[in-house]
């Protein structure tokens, strides 16, 4: 039922926060520029991006902890950038703990509803049920000074989920956690996410995290904004090479080449030696007629690749270069020219090195990006 | 038993009953194993298993408390590490910025007091093997991140050993270069047939360049053998959690008898036909997640089970769910949707199902002959 009710929600499209042409200077150096996207509420967003994208500025903008250089902020219809970050409805865990030294796990969590004079045995409650979705139940009595790295992340973590706000920021707050405590927490985000319809902004450099959680997910670069959309649209439809590249592990296999014609304008790219065919009815899209005879580079990924018999019409000739078999699936590694491409296939065939294999493209996956500004052809 | 005597002869290094305290604290407790010759053998266990403490000890750089250590056929505990013929491997991207890329490789082998010819043959036919060798004039900061890995690869093997000792070498790359690295490793350990003792707690990277693995627990070997057999005859519950992502659920129950088949019935009440015979008693049933589906609703024997959580992964959806009081975890093909709360239909393919008893101990793999 709940489900439901969730899923009407987003089709109502309501925007929670707006971001319009927001910029951030520090000195000289530009971190933001003029970024602009809204957040649906009861939504899960995700910012991703390489370290020194802007992916952190732009949440301690929102969370009202750096200035904004230029541009407007707006939580549920009103403008904030003036408004103080103690005063916005906002709740944040940010990776640096910021956690009381002096308190026990408990007293830290019980903080910020003891401020809003909750009942004791409200508070209580609410406590007990963050400890056990935290996992911190058994150090409630501990002070984060006794604690590792990963169980101070948690108790930040708690204390931000504890609080009834309009928005949540959540910068990086599974960094510092082992790989299965990771896992497992995503699936508890998640859960809190979902379950209570709140509304979630979560920063963070690693796409894997953001692919298994997020209902969109918002890649940056640089300061600018490269892409925005649901985890398929950015594994399927990157709309440049930077997000065909950032997205997905193991990576996009990519080949530079020029794009030509081949026997009665069949589209093909000439890559040294090779002619790669792509399907013909790409050549109906009057973009990529103007890239004739111009430097692109082609993207497919490792799953949208197979193996194929010598006389498959665009069959492409390459050798075993190595293999690795991971139990049911293995990762083929084939060179050709002198590119390597890495094929996702069956386990349970031995290849050796240097067996001539020939392989092709799903067509329907075959991304092609220019060569000049990395940006999407088809 | 075939086994045992091929390792009598091709065996390079051999571990016996090797015990190593630090204070009080026993980080290993009785390691035997062999490394064959021209074979990468892997070490793979959790923080804390004892990896890195085994490479020292076998470098010399520690000494054993007790055990046996055999290097070539010579009894090594007491011979000093620059006279074991190894070479310990840390990272393998370190390269010196302002030399050429045939003076970073040629480096280690300068330490050795080689000759220039032999240097420059060593070098050539390396950076050859490496798809390097046209760029051995430039200094690194004039390649492409992929080729700066292929020299620094060539770097940390060019130095010609009996055995090389890596320990975590690819851990810090970031994901997508890791990717290519193992790729290199693996096209240049089975071109020159280099005998490599490799740790890491990355199952990824134990499949990918393993011939044989171990899997080390708490100053334990819980097993080692083929990595093929490690996959697929897991000795515990815990190798069996170690490799693969999402790791083998676990369902605890018992196993019954009924018509000469034996059942295994969860502890939240799902049964399941086992067609195969099995001593009653408690027992932990293993399934890897893809050999669990979405069931069709003509199909009887689907379980119900309700959504616990779903996202992506590449262009999978990965599903946890509840059954019972279990949560099980899957990847299905292509992208799906679900919403936290919905009831959906699983089928669970018994075909290379692992039945553990309650101590995690592995009785018998479904489907298998003689497990």
């Amino acid at each position: 039922m709940r489900a439901e009710n969730l899923s009407g929600c987003l089709e109502k499209e309501m925007d929670k926060l707006v971001l319009e042409n927001i910029y951030k200077n520090y000195g000289e150096v530009r971190a933001v520029k003029n970024l602009s996207f809204s957040v649906n509420d009861r939504e899960f967003l995700t910012i991703v991006g390489p370290s020194g994208c802007g992916k952190s500025s732009t949440l301690r903008m929102i969370a009202g902890l750096e200035a904004i250089t230029e541009g407007s902020l707006y939580l549920d219809g009103k403008k904030i950038n003036y408004i103080p970050a103690r005063d916005r409805d906002i709740a944040l865990a940010f990776e640096s703990y910021a956690l009381y030294p002096h308190l026990t796990v408990y007293k830290n969590l019980a903080f910020p509803l003891q401020t809003k004079k909750m009942s004791r045995k409200d508070i209580n409650e609410r406590v007990g049920s963050t400890m056990d979705l935290l996992h911190l139940r058994e150090y409630r009595n501990a002070k984060p000074g006794e604690l590792s790295g990963g169980q101070q992340q948690r108790i930040a973590l708690g204390r931000a989920l504890i609080r009834q706000a309009s928005i949540y920021l959540l910068d990086e707050p599974l960094s510092h956690l082992d790989a299965q405590e990771r896992v497992d927490l995503r699936v508890q985000l998640q859960r809190i996410q979902k379950l209570n319809q709140l509304t979630f902004i979560l920063v963070t450099h690693d796409q894997l995290e953001a692919l298994a959680m997020s209902d969109r997910i918002l890649v940056m670069n640089e300061g600018v904004i490269q892409q925005i959309g649901t985890p398929e649209e950015l594994y399927d439809d990157p709309v440049n090479l930077f997000v065909a590249d950032f997205i997905g592990e193991p990576p996009m296999n990519f080949t530079h080449g020029v794009l030509v014609t081949v026997e009665e304008c069949k589209p093909a790219i000439r890559c040294e030696n090779k002619i790669y065919t792509l399907p013909e009815d790409l050549m109906k899209k009057e973009n990529l007629m103007a890239y004739l005879n111009r430097k692109v580079v082609m993207g497919v990924r490792p799953e949208y690749m197979r193996l194929c018999k010598k006389n498959n019409p665009g069959a492409i000739e390459g050798y075993v270069y190595s293999y690795e078999d991971l139990g049911e699936t293995g990762y083929l590694m084939v060179a050709s020219n002198s590119e390597k491409f890495l094929i996702e296939v069956k386990s349970g065939v031995l290849y050796k090195i240097q067996d001539r294999v020939y392989f092709c493209f799903e067509e329907n996956h075959i991304c092609i990006f220019s060569d000049e500004n990395g940006e999407r052809v088809v | 038993m075939e086994k045992k005597s091929e390792y009598n002869t091709e065996g390079l290094l051999m571990l016996k009953d090797v015990y190593k305290n630090y204070g009080d604290v026993e980080a290993l407790k009785g390691v035997n194993f062999t490394a064959r010759k021209g074979q990468c053998l892997v070490i793979l266990g959790p923080s804390g298993a004892g990896k890195t403490t085994t490479l020292k000890v076998i470098a010399g750089l520690e000494s054993v408390e007790s055990g046996e250590i055999y290097f070539k056929g010579q009894f090594i505990n007491n011979l000093e590490p620059r006279n074991r013929n190894m070479a310990m491997v840390f990272e393998t991207y370190a390269l010196y910025p302002h030399i050429s890329v045939f003076e970073n490789l040629a480096s280690p082998l300068r330490t050795l007091k080689m000759d220039e010819d032999t240097i420059k043959k060593r070098v050539t036919e390396i950076a050859t093997m490496l798809g390097i060798d046209k760029f051995l004039e430039r200094r690194p900061g004039f390649l492409s991140g992929g080729q700066r890995q292929r020299v620094a690869l060539g770097r940390a093997l060019i130095k010609p050993v009996d055995l090389y000792l890596m320990d975590e070498p690819i851990a810090h790359l970031d994901a997508k270069l890791r990717y290519q690295m193992i790729g290199e490793f693996k096209h240049l350990q089975e071109t020159l047939k280099i005998s490599i003792l490799y740790v890491t707690h990355d199952w990824r990277e134990a499949m990918s360049l393993g011939n044989e693995i171990i899997v080390l627990n708490k100053g334990r070997v819980e097993q080692y053998g083929e990595k093929d057999e490690i996959f697929k005859l897991p000795a515990n519950t815990f190798v069996a959690r170690m490799i693969g992502d999402p790791p083998m659920n676990l369902m605890h129950g018992s196993i019954s008898e009924r018509g000469g088949s034996s059942i295994f019935k969860a502890s939240h009440g799902m049964e399941i036909d086992l067609h195969e015979s099995i001593r009653p008693g408690k027992a932990i049933l293993g399934v890897r997640s893809s050999k669990i589906g979405l069931a069709l609703p003509s199909n009887k024997r689907g379980i119900d089970a309700e959504v616990y959580s779903c996202g992506k992964h590449g262009m999978n959806t990965v599903v946890s769910m509840k059954v019972g009081e279990e949560i099980l975890k899957t990847e299905f093909k292509g992208h799906q949707s679900f919403n936290i709360g919905q009831m959906i239909r699983i089928y669970i393919d018994l075909e290379n199902a692992c039945i553990f008893h309650e101590s995690g101990k592995l009785i018998r793999v479904l489907g298998e002959r003689n497990g």
